[in-house]
């Protein structure tokens, strides 16, 4: 496994899936109930893919004021591969713009798309939830059209391919959740680049296909001491202590797609991101889908999941990064977020204010001319924690 | 007492003209007007000559055009009195609830409540225009909202400043299928000033079973807002006291309803006091019983000129449909200077002018007026009643101004263009408005100019 899986040559086995008749369903966002859709026989792919090109194509739709990921993803149907193969879209309305994306998509693109409706406020009454679940069985009847894998009988057989979707999925979480315990060591054995590569391949690949990965990379890292199937059972604990030599960051902010990499290389080369509240990084993988009445515990999951920053109120958020940097004993915070992107971005002054540690804030499109620029500011900001 | 005095012959005056104006009017018909009525303290007195709201601050006011009746100066006193009238219900032991992001509904309720008075600070988002000052916008950058975020940051200003309107004695903060620079405003709130109440804004259905659901989940919402006012008041809500509730607010709307058909079709009406009573319909400006009386005030005005044959806009003027709120009032003041006048408009408001199913239980009435608001559906379901009219009124063009940073204009504004070309085959003109300035920047006059050209060539 490597981060060359991610280019468009890592698509082949998508594409043999899809010769074999598995249908694609993208989706772009951490709230898509991924079981559901692979319960009904699909395959989730998630879209977190963005470049300079993209975004400028994206441009002949939206306004230049608009979400750089929305852009680029707008963009991406036109020229990704991987965009081109899906066979259906689910989107959730998580920030207006992501809401308001699945309407342009509509508009311009001929793919069946799913819209979820998922409550903004965060607080747990009965009738949001309920509304949420109610959301949840309408996806999954519209996945299983899709398919063509129809189980409707209210009873253990239809709940069976959601419980092993919960069963597989869970498993790939705790994988990573082990795998991820590695970069909170010291010395770390493991980069944030990686888990962020990680992640990009759990939500694209099937989880049975990535669980071996997973399962081989940890008894790789952990020099063959533990067995693969014991990787699951025992971990190693973090270390009390902590080398001050490299800085420990914690990385928050809008969604990093895989051609963010080069930031987190960028401040690898003299930090270690040891813990992040990023969506495509630990946020994805760090709580379990309970046991139960399973589209209950997948409404249950997705709805108190660690918070986006559009979540209103978004304090459980707060909550979580705080916990993170005491626990990961982080020393400090490069905050990164998207041009225009509202929920994360007119955070940051009470993100400073509430955290206590000193932030790098680095606010951008995907526009690659200003890499000097950007190494200069990380180069200064580690120095001032050194 | 019957006090005689005639409007002069309608027409569009200056400030200059409009302060001159003031000082015909009878001190007898001056002295009627009160907010909070049946009160008639004399401190509850808000006719004033103009002057006196330019000289505390609302500077703009010298740069626009008015309306030249009473019942329209009446209107521009009751609105810039609005922020004294709010610390005035403070000490006369009302409770104040600042009302976010829901554009309609909410006000209804918390209205029904006695003694209770609803704000939106949503609204507050105007101050920067009428006072040509960036304190709110600067103040609302420092905690973090900078210029990529909409205008609607100068209500996070006017929170942190403790000086528009009186600290909240409870804030209920919409939030959902909505914009984000004002989930964000709301959300900054939450974190610094106030506990806040959050209600739940679902999206606009895609079918029938989702518009039950739909409205069950903000039966429910709304029952939370109850609870929350009936601690804060002491009172306990009824379903007549609701019902009443939808019935006063129904009174404004079809009163509004019928003025924009006066402004728009008939030319009695300017387009800026247009807008301001269709913003009206969002929270009464602070006072639905004096509300009412504005606005029917000024229907019957309009009914009057439409009886004589009198207009305020020529009626071979361009016809031009308007679209998302112009943040800017010279903007509407200059278009009709230019000769052009607006037949049609959608401010993203119009879940506060639909009326409320009155035979409904009035929880679910309410709910279901919201979900056709505007700004939780797709661009196609938002423009459906602007080009209704805009076909009936026969739209020469259409105005599509935006807001640099507004999470909706940045997302929709294209679609909405595309739809209209192509269902109307009319020219678009789409602009964002420019921060809070002395006049129309050049570009942007350059720009209605050469439009304004062009639907005339075309005619």
């Amino acid at each position: 496994m490597s981060v060359a899986i991610l280019t468009p040559e890592g698509f082949k086995e998508l594409r043999v899936l899809k010769e074999k008749g598995r249908r694609l369903v993208g989706y772009f966002c951490v709230y898509v109930p991924v079981e559901i859709i692979y319960a009904s026989g699909a395959l989730p792919v998630r879209l977190a893919r963005a470049d300079e090109d993209s975004a400028r194509c994206g441009e002949g739709w939206l306004r230049a004021d608009a979400c750089p990921f929305c852009k680029a993803s707008v963009g991406r149907f036109t020229s990704d591969p991987l965009y081109q193969m899906l066979d259906g879209l689910v989107m959730v309305n998580t920030c207006d713009m992501m809401r308001r994306l699945a309407e342009v998509l509509a508009e311009r693109i001929a793919i069946p798309l799913f819209q979820l409706y998922l409550p903004r406020t965060a607080e747990q009454r009965a009738n949001r939830i309920v509304e949420w679940t109610e959301q949840l069985r309408c996806l999954y009847r519209w996945a299983q059209g899709l398919t063509g894998v129809k189980v409707d009988d209210g009873g253990a057989t239809e709940q069976l391919p959601l419980l092993n979707a919960i069963a597989d999925y869970n498993r790939v979480r705790g994988l990573l959740q082990q795998l991820d315990r590695l970069r909170a060591m010291v010395p770390a054995r493991l980069k944030a680049s990686e888990i962020f590569d990680l992640v990009a391949q759990c939500t694209r690949y099937p989880p049975e296909m990535v669980g071996a990965w997973l399962k081989q990379e940890y008894a790789r890292r952990t020099g063959g001491l533990r067995s693969a199937e014991g990787a699951e059972a025992t971990a190693p604990e973090p270390a009390g202590l902590v080398s001050d030599s490299r800085p420990r960051l914690m990385l928050a902010g809008s969604i990093l797609v895989e051609e963010d990499r080069l930031l987190l290389e960028l401040i690898e080369e003299q930090a270690d991101v040891v813990a992040d509240a990023v969506c495509t990084g630990m946020r994805w993988f760090t709580e379990m889908v309970a046991d139960g009445e399973p589209l209950t515990e997948i409404a249950r999951f997705y709805f108190n999941r660690t918070p986006c920053a559009f979540r209103r109120p978004n304090t459980v958020l707060y909550d979580y990064l705080r916990r993170l940097i005491q626990e990961r004993q982080v020393k400090g915070v490069v905050y990164k977020t998207l041009f225009y992107c509202d929920p994360w971005r007119f955070e940051i002054k009470r993100m400073r204010q509430e955290l206590g540690l000193p932030v790098l804030e680095i606010d951008g499109d995907y526009c690659q001319e200003n890499r000097a620029q950007l190494r200069t500011r990380v180069e200064a900001f580690l120095e001032m924690l050194r | 007492m019957v006090i005689d005095y005639q409007d002069p012959p309608a027409r569009r005056v200056t400030f200059d003209e409009w302060d001159d104006l003031f000082a015909r009017i009878p001190d007898e018909l001056i002295e009627q007007f009160h907010y909070f009525p049946p009160n008639q303290e004399p401190w509850s007195k808000y006719l004033f000559p103009p002057q006196t709201f330019a000289i505390y601050g609302a500077r703009h006011l010298r740069r626009l055009k008015f309306d030249n009746s009473l019942a329209a100066l009446r209107l521009w006193g009751f609105v810039q009195n609005e922020g004294e009238r709010l610390f005035r219900a403070r000490q006369i032991r009302r409770k104040v609830v600042a009302v976010m992001g829901d554009l309609g509904p909410l006000a209804v309720i918390v209205n029904s409540f006695p003694g209770c008075v609803a704000f939106y600070p949503d609204c507050w988002w105007w101050t920067p225009f009428a006072m040509e000052s960036k304190v709110l916008l600067n103040k609302a950058e420092e905690l973090g909202m900078g210029e990529a975020s909409c205008f609607s940051r100068a209500a996070l200003g006017a929170f942190a400043k403790h000086s528009y309107f009186p600290d909240p004695d409870l804030v209920i903060a919409a939030t959902g299928a909505s914009c984000d620079d004002y989930s964000a405003v709301e959300s900054l709130v939450a974190g610094r000033y106030s506990d806040v109440l959050w209600v739940e804004t679902p999206r606009r259905p895609v079918n029938e079973d989702e518009a039950d659901r739909f409205e069950q989940l903000l039966v429910a919402e709304y029952q939370q807002v109850l609870k929350a006012l009936a601690d804060l008041t002491g009172t306990e809500m009824t379903e007549a006291l609701l019902s009443d509730g939808i019935r006063r607010a129904n009174r404004i709307r079809q009163a509004t309803e019928q003025l924009k058909t006066l402004a728009y079709q008939d030319g009695v009406l300017p387009a800026l006091e247009m807008m301001v009573v269709e913003f009206g319909c969002l929270h009464y400006y602070s006072d639905l019983t004096e509300w009412t009386g504005v606005v029917e005030h000024l229907l019957q005005t309009a009914q009057k000129r439409k009886e004589r044959g009198e207009r305020v806009v020529p009626e071979d003027a361009l016809r031009l449909g308007w679209i998302t709120p112009p943040a800017d009032p010279l903007l509407l003041t200059y278009v009709e200077d230019r000769g052009a006048r607006l037949v049609s408009t959608e401010y993203v408001i119009n879940q506060a002018l639909v009326l409320i199913e009155e035979t409904l239980p009035p929880l679910r009435a309410i709910a279901r007026s919201l979900l056709a608001a505007s700004l939780i559906g797709s661009s196609r379901s938002r423009l459906a009643g602007f080009l209704r009219e805009a076909v009936e009124r026969e739209a020469e063009g259409v105005v599509v101004s935006g807001l640099l940073g507004g999470s909706h204009c940045a997302m929709e504004s294209r679609l909405i263009a595309d739809y209209i070309k192509s269902r109307l085959s009319i020219p678009v003109l789409e602009f964002d408005v420019a921060p809070p300035n002395k006049a129309i920047d050049r570009q942007t006059r350059t720009r209605i100019d050469a439009f304004l050209e062009l639907l005339r060539s075309r005619r």
